[in-house]
């Protein structure tokens, strides 16, 4: 009598091997190579010598202009994750309901931004929100300002790129998510007495929990990471730990330090994903 | 050891996208862009029709620290030969070993180049001048601004784009702003650093994209700080409605040198390509089709073009002379002072 | 335990979804007080769309619900006081089995003492007391089913309905949960109405059970009434197993099968065509001679009873037999019968009766 279940542990190892080159050769190795050019000691002006210094790190940790970057890049991307949550649970939760052959077209049209680069969308936030963009020629038309609004070139303008940027991937996730909720439930909870609203808070908002962690998670971390959009819209003014990097690396030079920062953003990233591991399985209850 | 294979496999699969150098062929990297067109016409395709057996591949990129890194990536085994880029950044090259020196005997123009052309230890000297300058917007902008005193003038409020630190016009537009609040700027920059607080506001951005040139004309700025040569070409593109000034402070030369990749496969070709670029002859093309200033001191540029660039005898007077080699010592202090106190605002 | 039960009328209601025709149209129904009644139909036919409505979770096209006078058709659902249990259950996930049947409760304001002792109470009505503490998914569909019922009894709602409530649980299951719904019904004396397919299911519970067919109420009456004299051939079939024959009278008026006269009670005008309808125990098997002339054409053995299908010129019936009864032993298959049945068990129906 045979076991009908395949008792081939190399088969399985064989099988699974070009996952494993894939995830060394795209994720493996370069961090490993981040690691070890992190600890690459250098010269001023960015001069390069293979060796070993903990100097990057040092500096990371105790200028204080770090922690401060630090700061500012974990505000941003939880103010661009809140509103990229408050604008996406809406039009995730209507797509999800929603019962019509439209619905794969609707689908499509929420995530299409993500076919268009994400240089041309802020340069397509310039032109809306810039002094001369539509909504200060809107206001100032309507008489409501007679000086421009800034709404780009600092925190407001990379907040509105970024949230917008990160609006396609929190809408599929929360979709993605979302599986739990049965509009059945929120029928048995209306028949039961609860208003509109305590249907909401009671039972649709609790199921899709592991939806808005899951989604947030995911878009915190895109907006950590981000540096098009901060770039192109902050107007030099809005200084990340993403932008810091791209400028340690392709302007100043520092490549050890650049690599450190990204270690630093790394273990960042692992804390989050751990925090987030912990939150979706309390929500998940 | 880590490094080295990481880099021999970076290089392994850069090297896809560089023609591998055959004999008779070099390949030149330097900007995309306008850059790459206007060289192109008048060094690269002059050059093959007066060397026929050598082809000239042009590979672009991005900026200085790009090209760089391409280099660094193809240490064991460059792909490049010769390498046009900034001054600050070919010094870094030049003390890691990416770049080779020169023979002064296959590079005769040497001996006719502008002092400051010229790069200690025999590295590759200097091939373009360019300056810091003021761009404006001469439809909105009236009076026209004279100089960077101009810009704390409260009607261009909200409208001015001043490239910042760790740019290398945020160093030029700190040594002017040194000269204006009368310091020496290799001993003090408070006094630069208080005004360029105060003018903070007023900067619509420190980091105009894609420049400043583009947004004033697409009337984001009225003002904004540039780049001569290229301020030039918008100049003309648009019919004049772009205003380029030559600061009444001075200004600091942006100093593109060209470079003899160390281990480059086709040496001698690469070399005759560096002697006809600094030769009279490309540099006079060169200056007069994009407006960066001759650094071959006997290349016989027309009135016209010379007036347009830095290297008038007037504007050559005017400007502050500054060594790269130090600034890359205090360029970390300066960058952290504008970014603590000019942008941030405190 | 005690629950409030409301007469509750349905006056000319329409459901129209813009395409095709309407889910429901001038659906006139009284339910009294206490009474249990079944909505029976084949998918399709509107019932649960009627069901919705009167929970409010489906908005009437045009006609009016009223619940002991109340006008219930403006009334958001929330305000309605009306149990409902689902075909899926609809149990929260999230929450336990007390808290689940809290909830209406909560949402009415009750004390916390008091919906505690609510929940126990309607756990133990439910059978289910020492459960309280479990989640849905980590109990069997039964008593899923249960903590539905309690959950929707537990707020002494003027109206229980139940939309399929049974059709997820295996057979055994269904017969025990068809007697204890029906238990519970007559023992809290709560209006019902129940959404089945089924209708045996609808005979076993209901007091009174409405067929409906393609939105419209084809008959309502007692189980007795829908099974012995059903309006429509389509009752007729829909509610049991029912044999049709076609007939047409002759010229004294007796509706005959090709030719040969067949037992009804009434006489029709020469030449009127008519179908003739049987239940398959009514069908008597005789010699050959006595009746219309036909053979056996398959012995079917399926438990409680054997089908005896038999086939004449221009007709083909089904008889039964409880298998108790030991006539049909002698029959084979070839064989041939005499077929027929009491006059008074014969339904004729106009040709054309469902309007088809």
């Amino acid at each position: 009598m045979a076991d009908d279940r395949p008792s081939q542990p190399g088969l399985a190892a064989t099988l699974s091997l070009p996952a494993i080159a894939a995830v060394s050769l795209g994720f493996l190795l370069p961090v490993l190579w981040l690691a070890r050019m992190s600890v690459n000691p250098t010269e001023p002006g960015g001069v390069l010598r293979e060796g070993w210094t903990a100097n990057q790190y040092v500096e990371l940790f105790t200028d204080s202009f770090y922690a401060e970057l630090t700061l500012a890049s974990l505000q941003m991307s939880a103010t661009a994750t809140l509103c990229a949550l408050l604008v996406g649970y809406p039009i995730a939760l209507f797509l999800y309901r929603l019962e019509s052959r439209w619905k794969t077209l609707l689908v499509l049209l929420a995530i299409c931004p993500l076919l268009v680069s994400g240089v041309v969308r802020a340069y397509g936030w310039i032109v809306i929100l810039g002094d001369a963009g539509w909504i200060n020629s809107m206001l100032r038309g309507a008489g409501l300002i007679d000086r421009p609004i800034r709404l780009v070139n600092n925190h407001i303008g990379v907040t509105i790129g970024l949230t917008e940027s990160l609006l396609p991937y929190m809408t599929l996730s929360l979709l993605a998510g979302l599986g739990r909720l049965d509009r059945g439930l929120e029928e048995a909870a209306r028949t039961l007495g609860a208003s509109p609203l305590r249907t909401f808070l009671r039972i649709t908002l609790p199921l899709s929990l592991p939806a808005v962690v899951l989604g947030s998670t995911i878009c915190f971390m895109l907006a950590v990471s981000a540096f098009v959009t901060p770039r192109l819209l902050g107007g030099g003014r809005v200084l990340l730990l993403a932008t810091e990097i791209y400028e340690q690396a392709l302007v100043t030079l520092n490549w050890p330090l650049a690599a450190a920062i990204a270690m630093a953003l790394l273990a960042l990233f692992s804390v989050v994903l751990v925090a987030s591991g912990r939150l979706q399985r309390r929500v998940a209850e | 050891m880590l490094v080295r294979a990481a880099f021999a496999l970076l290089a392994l699969l850069a090297s896809t996208s560089i023609a591998r150098a055959q004999s008779g062929e070099i390949t030149v990297m330097a900007y995309a862009g306008i850059f790459q067109d206007k060289y192109t016409e008048a060094v690269i395709k002059p050059f093959m029709a007066k060397f026929p057996a050598v082809k000239v591949n042009y590979f672009s990129s991005g900026n200085s620290a790009q090209m760089l890194g391409t280099l660094r990536t193809q240490r064991s085994s460059p792909q490049v030969d010769v390498a046009i880029l900034d001054v600050s950044v070919s010094n870094v090259g030049n003390k890691e070993g990416i770049f080779a020196k020169l023979d002064p005997a296959k590079v005769p123009s040497l001996k006719e180049l502008h002092p400051m052309a010229i790069v200690p230890d025999g590295f590759g000297p200097a091939v373009t001048f360019d300056h810091w300058v003021l761009v404006y917007d001469t439809e909105k902008v009236k009076p026209a601004p004279t100089g960077l005193a101009d810009l704390w003038d409260p009607r261009l409020k909200g409208q001015i784009g001043l490239s910042a630190m760790p740019n290398i016009q945020g160093i030029a537009a700190t040594v002017l702003a040194s000269k204006l609040a009368g310091e020496d700027f290799k001993t003090s920059i408070d006094g630069a650093i208080k005004r360029l607080k105060d003018l903070g506001p007023s900067v619509q951005t420190f980091d105009p994209q894609p420049d400043g040139y583009t947004l004033i004309l697409g009337n984001t700025l009225t003002v904004a700080s540039g780049w001569n040569a290229r301020a030039q070409l918008y100049h003309d593109d648009s019919k004049g409605r772009l205003g380029v000034v030559f600061p009444k402070e001075g200004s600091v030369f942006q100093i593109n040198t060209i470079n003899h990749v160390a281990g480059s496969k086709n040496a001698e070709a690469a070399t005759a390509f560096i002697e006809y670029a600094l030769g009279r002859e490309a540099q006079k093309r060169f200056t007069e089709t994009m407006f960066y200033a001759p650094t071959n001191a006997k290349a016989e540029i027309s009135p016209a073009a010379i007036n347009r660039t830095a290297a008038s005898a007037e504007n050559m007077a005017k400007m502050i002379p500054l060594d790269w080699d130090w600034v890359t010592t205090i360029r970390d202090s300066w960058n952290n002072r504008w970014r603590r106190e000019v942008i941030a605002g405190r | 335990m005690t629950a409030g039960g409301g007469n509750l009328v349905l006056a000319g209601l329409r459901k129209d979804y813009g395409v095709g025709d309407p889910a429901v149209d001038r659906l006139d129904l009284e339910i009294a007080k206490g009474e249990f009644v079944a909505l029976l139909g084949p998918s399709g036919c509107g019932k649960t769309t009627t069901l919705r409505m009167i929970a409010g979770l489906v908005e009437p096209s045009a006609g009016r619900i009223l619940l002991d006078g109340d006008d219930l058709t403006a009334k958001p659902v929330h305000r309605r006081n009306i149990g409902m249990v689902f075909q899926n259950y609809a149990l929260f996930p999230h929450m336990t089995v007390a808290d689940n049947v809290a909830f209406g409760l909560e949402m009415r304001g009750v004390a916390a003492t008091e919906i505690r002792d609510r929940v126990a109470e309607a756990l133990a009505l439910v059978r289910l007391t020492g459960f309280e503490s479990r989640r849905p998914k980590a109990l069997s569909g039964g008593q899923q089913q249960r903590v539905a019922l309690a959950r929707a009894l537990v707020i002494r709602p003027d109206l229980l309905l139940l939309d399929e409530p049974l059709s997820n649980l295996d057979a055994k299951l269904r017969e025990e949960m068809r007697g204890e719904i029906r238990e519970i019904q007559k023992r809290l004396g709560i209006t019902t109405v129940f959404v089945t397919h089924d209708q045996a299911e609808a005979l076993a519970l209901a007091d009174r059970i409405a067929v409906m067919e393609r939105g419209r109420l084809a008959q309502l009456g007692s189980p007795e009434e829908v099974y012995e004299r059903p309006a429509t051939p389509f009752v007729a079939r829909f509610v049991g197993r029912i044999n049709a024959l076609a007939a047409a009278a002759g010229g004294d008026g007796r509706l005959r099968i090709g030719g040969q006269p067949v037992p009804t009670g009434d006489l029709r005008p020469a030449g009127t065509k008519a179908t003739v309808m049987i239940r398959p125990q009514h069908i008597t098997l005789s010699q050959p001679g006595i009746s219309l002339l036909a053979r056996v054409t398959g012995i079917t053995y399926v438990g409680d009873v054997v089908q005896i299908a038999v086939a004449g010129d221009g007709f083909s019936v089904v008889a039964e037999r409880g298998t108790a009864d030991s006539s049909w032993r002698g029959l084979a298959v070839g064989q041939d019968v005499g077929v027929g049945w009491p006059a008074s068990s014969a339904l004729v129906f106009p040709e054309n009766a469902d309007g088809r």
